[in-house]
């Protein structure tokens, strides 16, 4: 009789074997990943309604795919999201091409052998010392996840969502926070307790690890920034539309 | 002893045979599209076709070899001649005549069935199946579903799954399982096979101004099938149950011998009545002028309405 999870099984095989190959800064050498399956991008497509300003439903979706795909599956907890921008952009060419609204990316595809990555910094402010970090993938989903993953629509003041993003934001960012000498143990508390801890930080510390996480950023915008053959340069953004438009 | 016809299955592109519709077969069929349930009237006509040509059995036929065999059965054995009444903007009604050969021509013509072989998978896909086709009554649009019906086996490498064998939910999640990239390769070669297709399988202009009243592309969606089917089988069931009551009557048929012949032979007979009718009134006229047989009121028509 016919067994439809052997059937599967092959179609994985086949995918395994047609994996896409992609150059991870963060490792410094090629990661390879399965193509985006059928079924993923019919949850791609659920994302178009998500969350504006966080894209919470495109952090999950796309955190699952790339989980699922990668097949190297030791080497996931280490991935951050400036390797995700480009495993994202080499699933995207797979599947619609390198055109996104009249804009080709495929050179931005080799920047990833190329870009420098910042430093590990050390902040330290009065008696506190705080390390940054390029926030890795997981962690970003798992905020997601514990923050907005029931994605109900809450009215909240401008004051109240500036804040959530500036703090909430500040907190992906930090690795590690010392208070005289002593480890806070950052990374053991949920998201919700970490945003009250950065909350609690001076002020001038919360500037500094905006300043790291602007390096972050202006990475991730170089990444989707393109040249035009006329001199011109394009800004997309790698969302859910990213991965419907052609 | 009945005839047999030769009908074409165009996904298949090979000929099977095809019993003689049966008056009562005939009569279900018209009786079916009455139906206010439309999953009982699909399952009615797939049932004849099944008892009528039992080869089909064999294959997965699609939307296009049932309207071949529909048009075949309708043409043979009810009339050759599809007529259609058009209510005009004006007001005014238009009749459409057309011959049931020029549709099935043309149905005969298309060609959906072809082969994919992408990233290692060779898929086969030709249109969608009947199997599958009261999954479309509730207006289905679903990609996933429109594939799960026309793809006809996948291979990769050594192993194959033949679609047919497996329920609709199983073909979906293998279908869901396909590397994206796959997937649209085959969508874009059946949109452009669709695109070779869209030519006019049959079209009513309004004869005052031209003006397009009905188009029907060859590319057989379940819409246009359902349409195609009440045009072909819609009868007054008062002319149904007339025409038994006329020739059981008038004829002398037995019931069971009149359900067991074709329409277009109790049609045949019915004019052959007409004509010594016609022949006794005119000896009849010719001796006695005034008075005569009186001819059965009751009769519709001289033809029996087909």
């Amino acid at each position: 009789m016919f067994d439809i999870n052997e059937f599967i099984a092959s179609i994985n095989a086949n995918a395994v074997k047609n994996s896409i190959e992609v150059f991870l800064p963060s490792f410094q050498r090629v990661i390879k990943f399965k193509p985006v399956s059928t079924k993923q991008y019919k949850d791609l497509y659920a994302c178009i309604k998500d969350n504006i300003l966080y894209n919470t439903k495109f952090i999950i979706v796309t955190y699952n795919i790339i989980k699922d795909n990668c097949l190297e599956p030791d080497i996931l907890d280490q991935i951050n999201i400036i390797d995700r921008a480009f495993i994202l952009l080499a699933l995207r060419r797979n599947i619609l091409g390198t055109t996104v609204k009249n804009i080709d990316f495929n050179s931005n595809l080799a920047l990833a052998s190329t870009i420098v990555l910042p430093e590990e910094e050390l902040l330290t402010v009065s008696n506190i010392k705080i390390s940054t970090q390029i926030p890795t993938l997981k962690e970003v989903y798992e905020m997601e996840v514990e923050l907005r993953g029931d994605l109900k629509e809450e009215t909240v003041t401008i004051d109240a969502l500036t804040e959530n993003l500036i703090i909430g934001g500040c907190c992906k960012f930090i690795k590690k926070i010392q208070v005289e000498d002593t480890d806070l143990n950052f990374k053991a508390f949920n998201y919700k307790e970490r945003i009250k801890l950065v909350e609690s930080l001076p002020a001038a510390t919360l500037n500094s690890i905006q300043n790291f996480a602007e390096k972050v950023t202006s990475l991730q915008d170089n990444i989707t920034n393109v040249l035009n053959s006329n001199g011109t340069r394009s800004q997309f953004y790698i969302n859910t539309d990213f991965f419907l438009a052609e | 002893m009945s005839f047999k016809l030769n009908a074409y299955l165009p996904s298949k592109k090979q000929e099977v045979l095809i019993n003689e519709l049966r008056y009562k077969q005939y009569r279900d069929l018209v009786k079916s599209l009455h139906n206010t349930d439309k999953k009982e009237t699909i399952l009615q006509y797939n049932s004849i076709l099944k008892d009528l040509c039992p080869d089909i059995a064999e294959y997965d036929i699609t939307f296009e070899d049932k309207l071949s065999l529909l048009l075949t059965i309708r043409n043979y054995c009810v009339s050759p001649d599809l007529k259609l009444k058009c209510n005009l903007q004006d007001g005014s009604s238009y009749s459409f005549t057309l011959p049931v050969e020029n549709l099935l021509n043309k149905v005969k013509s298309i060609n959906k069935s072809s082969t994919i072989v992408t990233n290692g998978i060779t898929i086969e896909y030709s249109s969608y199946k009947v199997r599958d086709e009261y999954v479309f009554l509730n207006n289905n649009k679903d990609t996933f579903v429109n594939l799960a019906s026309i793809i006809d086996s996948i291979k990769i490498g050594k192993t194959v799954v033949i679609f047919r064998d497996l329920t609709l939910e199983a073909r979906i999640k293998i279908i869901q399982e396909l590397p994206l990239a796959v997937v649209k390769t085959v969508m874009e070669n059946v949109e452009k096979i669709n695109r070779l297709h869209d030519t006019e399988l049959l079209l009513i202009k309004d004869p005052n101004t031209d003006n397009t009243i009905l188009r029907f592309s060859c590319n057989i969606t379940f819409e246009i099938l359902q349409k195609l089917v009440e045009f072909l089988y819609t009868e007054s069931l008062n002319n149904i149950y007339r025409t038994l009551y006329n020739v059981v009557k008038y004829l002398g048929f037995s019931a069971e011998y009149a359900d067991n012949i074709t329409p277009i032979e109790l049609q045949v007979y019915w004019m052959y009545f007409m004509q010594d009718n016609a022949k006794q009134q005119e000896q009849n006229n010719a001796v006695r002028p005034s008075g005569g047989l009186n001819m059965p009121t009751s009769t519709p028509n001289s033809e029996l309405g087909f």
